[in-house]
C-alpha cells in the first residue's frame, strides 16, 4: 500500500500526519504494524516533516512538502521532500541534555532502521523501518 | 493539546492531556511563561494525559527547565505514558528531569526540599 501526497509547509497538518500511520494499519489487509512500529514511524515522520517545515522552508509556509508513505510486509518507508536548502546529516551522538533543539534528526537516526539524505537534485530524506 | 492548570501553594500544576508536539507547544509555553513571569518557578506536569511528544516538545519543557532553574526553581515530571517514556529514554531527558510516578510523589518532593 502507498501514499503520495503533498502538504504545505505548515505545523497545521502534524495532527493528521501523527493519525496516518495507524489509518494505513487499520486500512492494510497485507501488513499488521506493531506498535513500536507504528510509534517509532509516526514520530519519524512528524519529526521530518518538523524539519523540512523550520530548518529546509524557514517556516514559509506558502513552500511544498512532498510526502510518500509505503508500507508492505518488510517494511514501512517514507520519504520527505522539501525545497529548502539542504543540511549535513549530523552525528548520530545524543544531543546535549540541555539544549532546546537538534534532537529531530537524531530521533529519526534512533528510531529508524535506515536514514539517508539525497541533496544531488533536490532535498530527500528517505527512512525505512525494517518490520 | 488540552491544558488544565491548578496550583497547590506556589506550585503549578500542568494537567496536560493530548499530544506536545510543534503544533502544539504554542499554548503549553504561552500559559507557563505567563506564569513565570509572574513569580511561578516550581512546576509539576501531570503527563498522564500526553500520548504523543515531539522534539519540539521536548524543546519547550527543557526552555522552561533553564528558565526556573535561574531562579531556583525546578519542573517535576509525574505520569508518564510508555511512548513518551521511550523518548525520555533514547534522548536521555531522564537525566535531566525528575520523573516520578504520580503527581502526588511530585508535588511531596517540592515541599520536601
Amino acid at each position: 500500500m502507498q501514499l503520495k501526497f503533498s502538504i504545505k509547509s505548515t505545523t497545521h497538518y502534524i495532527p493528521f500526519l501523527r493519525r496516518l500511520v495507524e489509518v494505513f494499519d487499520k486500512t492494510s489487509s497485507e501488513v499488521v504494524l506493531d506498535h513500536k512500529a507504528k510509534m517509532s514511524c509516526t514520530l519519524a515522520l512528524v519529526e521530518a516533516v518538523n524539519n523540512a517545515i523550520f530548518h529546509a522552508h524557514k517556516k514559509k509556509a506558502e513552500e511544498w512538502i512532498d510526502i510518500f508513505i509505503q508500507i508492505n510486509k518488510s517494511k514501512v518507508y517514507i520519504e520527505i521532500h522539501d525545497n529548502g536548502e539542504g543540511f549535513k546529516m549530523p552525528e548520530t551522538d545524543v544531543p546535549p541534555l540541555e539544549h532546546t533543539h537538534g534532537r529531530g534528526l537524531f530521533l529519526i537516526n534512533s528510531l529508524m532502521n535506515k536514514v539517508v539524505y539525497d541533496s544531488n537534485k533536490s532535498n530527500v530524506l528517505k527512512m525505512t523501518y525494517f518490520l | 493539546m488540552k491544558l488544565e492548570v491548578s496550583t497547590k501553594g506556589d506550585i503549578a500544576i500542568f494537567r496536560c492531556q493530548g499530544s506536545l508536539d510543534s503544533d502544539s507547544i504554542a499554548s503549553f509555553k504561552k500559559t507557563a511563561y505567563d506564569m513565570f513571569e509572574k513569580g511561578t518557578v516550581k512546576y509539576v506536569i501531570d503527563a498522564s494525559g500526553i500520548d504523543f511528544v515531539d522534539s519540539m516538545g521536548l524543546g519547550v519543557l527543557i526552555s522552561l527547565l533553564r528558565k526556573v532553574k535561574q531562579e531556583n526553581g525546578d519542573i517535576k515530571i509525574a505520569s508518564l505514558t510508555p511512548d513518551v517514556q521511550t523518548i525520555f529514554e533514547i534522548t536521555r531527558l531522564y537525566r535531566l528531569f525528575d520523573v516520578y510516578d504520580s503527581p502526588r510523589e511530585a508535588i511531596a518532593k517540592f515541599k520536601e526540599s
